[in-house]
């Protein structure tokens, strides 16, 4: 087809343009995942030093198993006592995030109790699963009990568990999304500032193809910026846990996410005039549906009257999709299905508004 | 076959309030060479935007080798070669991919496309640039490129919306030279507008003068000047507290009508023109006028222009032509 010919042409000249820059595009696409996982990966990551204080009323031998099986865990710290009060106030002085309770007539089976300090939840999840992992290899039953404030659900999972692939499954989605923010959309405004606009449509091609063009465009950065913020998220230590074949929902996702998110950019590059409009409104939508998408905290401990907000936040599902394969290594077909016809849907919904805008886009 | 190149019939455009374009009527003939003149506002940008269809007429018709632009839109688009006012060659991309780019935009073939680069390039001067970055051109090596580059596609009629407002005298002239030859060998009909008498006079087998959205004056050059009817302009430059004293000393003397613009006061007259501006000095200096200066000259655009419009081209013409449009964009919205 004629329209999808032309649109193809000017994707050309936009990518010879990319082509031209390549290396600094490339650096800004580098530096700022690069950026990010530094700072924010080495915040919340595998926690290094978990102090637990361990109360051992068993003592028995099963007990003093079980507290050097904790011992063995690097990232614990153990402080071994026998007074459950004074272990208690390390609790609530902050020395330690979590006592575990050996109770007498602990035996292989018997079940042991935890007090985590949620305040710290990224800690206190990493420590808990520790422990809980340790426990259950010992056999033991856990109970656990909550202080703090904040919810605690949805424990890292499995061996390996750390912030960092959580981070960077986070990251390599927001990459992706908003890539198009700041190429698609953004060319369109300096294109129609530059007269460029203006002289592609004296010329016979359709109002269409200009568009199609921009999109097209705008979803190769995002891909381009992902793979790379994936290149490196997976360089600095994250993990995909079902392995290789992890790479294709990751592509397909951050692919539905560029889709979705050139379609936003475009409408926004329809109407908006001058640049830094246009940069103002983009940041105002993107970031707060990053944050609210858990891309770097999980959803759970967001304020309960936000929650909504994530679960209308099409980011939210590409992340968790993303995040699972990485972190959990399994997404059941049917959780990719409904995942990716959400995306699909949202991607349908932008691309048909910026549609209808474009129809009476001013080239002037 | 239609008769004409581009027939403009009773054009007008309003933007709200205000009318950009006032009943304009015109009929280019194919091969011609036509000027619209004016100054900045006149309503020329606007009336090249209508003609390729990228602003709406609020009324009247537009017909363009024989097709109706409100049927036939794509079909004209293709007769019709456009070189803006803003230089759009990307700097990014070679002369070479900035010719392909708009031959692809203008369907043709690649095998078309890839022989009429080195034509093209080889028109403009730019054969051994043919691979090196626009962004590295001069600007008169960009406009020529712009200006070869809206001929990829073999149109019938090459507009140019202010082609050579910013460049300088020796790039002025190689465009006009170029604009010439495009029109000589290979029969293209041309619209120009500029804000610049002087190119008007130069380039353009007729003129139409162009104010706040009307046309007041149609015909050759030549036969504006003699609009004025008479041999001679003489012109008496002073401080505007003056002008009034030295039109009424011009008017006496001659009896001719004295136009007024800045700090000059003109005046058209037949006969002697030696004795009478004698004259018209020693009443200046008999009266104790100072002046800065007096000049007699052949008619002028400018001089037709100031007749029927009241102000000078020459005041409001500017260099920097593109900003002020833009400023003027921008105000009317």
């Amino acid at each position: 087809m004629g329209i999808i010919k032309d649109a193809y042409s000017l994707y050309i000249r936009d990518m010879l343009i990319f082509k031209k820059n390549w290396k600094t595009s490339v650096a800004r696409s580098i530096i700022f995942p690069l950026t990010l996982i530094l700072l924010l990966g080495n915040l919340g990551t595998t926690v290094n030093h978990a102090p637990i204080a361990v109360v051992n009323l068993a003592q028995n031998p099963e007990a003093m198993e079980l507290i050097s099986d904790l011992n063995s865990v690097s990232a614990l710290q153990i402080y071994a006592m026998t007074n459950q009060q004074q272990a208690m106030q390390m609790l609530a002085n902050g020395y330690v995030i979590s006592v575990v309770v050996i109770p007498q007539g602990f035996s292989r089976y018997g079940q042991i109790y935890i007090y985590t300090d949620v305040s710290s939840p990224i800690a206190s999840q990493e420590a808990d699963a520790a422990i809980e992992q340790v426990a259950a290899g010992f056999g033991a039953r856990t109970s656990i009990y909550n202080r703090g404030v904040a919810i605690n659900t949805n424990y890292v999972y499995g061996a390996g568990s750390n912030y960092k692939s959580f981070l960077i499954a986070g990251i390599v989605i927001m990459v992706a999304a908003f890539g198009s923010m700041w190429s698609g959309g953004f060319t369109l405004i300096t294109d129609r500032q530059l007269g460029n606009l203006k002289a592609f449509m004296a010329t016979p091609v359709h109002k269409l193809s200009i568009l199609l063009g921009k999109i097209t465009y705008g979803i190769s950065q995002s891909m381009i910026n992902g793979m790379l913020a994936l290149a490196i998220g997976l360089l600095y230590g994250g993990t995909i846990a079902s392995g290789y074949a992890g790479l294709v929902p990751i592509i397909w996702f951050a692919f539905l996410s560029a889709l979705g998110f050139s379609g936003v950019a475009t409408a926004l590059g329809t109407r908006i005039n001058k640049i830094e409009v246009y940069s103002l409104i983009g940041m105002a939508i993107t970031l707060p549906l990053w944050i609210l998408s858990g891309a770097f905290l999980p959803t759970s401990t967001l304020p309960r009257f936000m929650q909504p907000f994530s679960t209308y936040n099409p980011m939210t599902y590409a992340v968790n999709a993303v995040r699972d394969v990485m972190l959990k290594g399994v997404l059941p077909l049917s959780t990719l299905i409904y995942y990716s016809a959400l995306l699909i849907g949202f991607a349908a919904v932008t691309i048909a508004i910026s549609l209808i805008l474009f129809k009476n886009v001013n080239p002037v | 076959m239609a008769e004409y190149a581009i027939e403009i019939d009773h054009l007008t455009k309003k933007f709200g309030d205000f009318t950009a374009v006032n009943d304009i009527s015109l009929k280019i003939e194919k091969g011609e060479i036509f000027g619209l003149l004016g100054p900045n506002g006149a309503g020329k940008s606007t009336t090249i935007n209508m003609l390729l269809g990228l602003i709406e007429p609020t009324s009247g018709t537009i017909i363009v080798e024989g097709k109706d632009i409100r049927k036939k839109l794509n079909e004209i688009k293709q007769d019709i070669g456009l070189v803006m006012q803003e230089t759009i060659v990307e700097p990014e991309l070679t002369a070479e991919q900035n010719l392909r780019l708009f031959g692809r935009l203008y369907h043709m073939s690649e095998e078309e496309i890839e022989k009429k680069i080195p034509f093209l390039l080889e028109l403009a001067g730019l054969t051994e640039f043919r691979h090196a970055y626009a962004g590295t051109f001069s600007g008169g090596m960009k406009r020529r490129l712009e200006t070869v580059k809206s001929l990829i596609h073999d149109p019938k009629i090459l507009v140019l919306d202010e082609p050579t407002t910013g460049l300088d005298i020796q790039n002025r002239t190689k465009v006009w030279d170029l604009i010439r030859k495009i029109n000589k060998e290979k029969e293209v009909t041309v619209l120009m507008t500029t804000q610049y008498l002087e190119e008007a006079d130069e380039m353009c087998n007729r003129i139409a003068i162009i104010d706040h959205g009307k046309i007041v004056a149609l015909g050759t050059p030549t036969e504006l000047k003699h609009k004025i009817g008479k041999n001679v302009v003489v012109e008496v430059a002073t401080s505007r507290q003056w002008l009034d004293k030295v039109a009424e000393i011009l008017k006496k003397i001659t009896g001719e009508k004295v136009t007024t613009s800045g700090d000059r006061a003109s005046i058209a007259i037949s006969g002697d023109a030696v004795k009478k501006t004698e004259q018209i000095m020693n009443e200046l200096s008999r009266n104790k006028i100072p002046i800065n200066g007096i000049s007699m000259h052949e008619p002028t655009l400018d001089d037709v222009f100031l007749k029927l419009t009241g102000t000078s081209l020459r005041d409001t013409a500017s260099q920097e032509g593109f900003a002020s449009r833009r400023e003027m964009l921008m105000r009317r919205r």
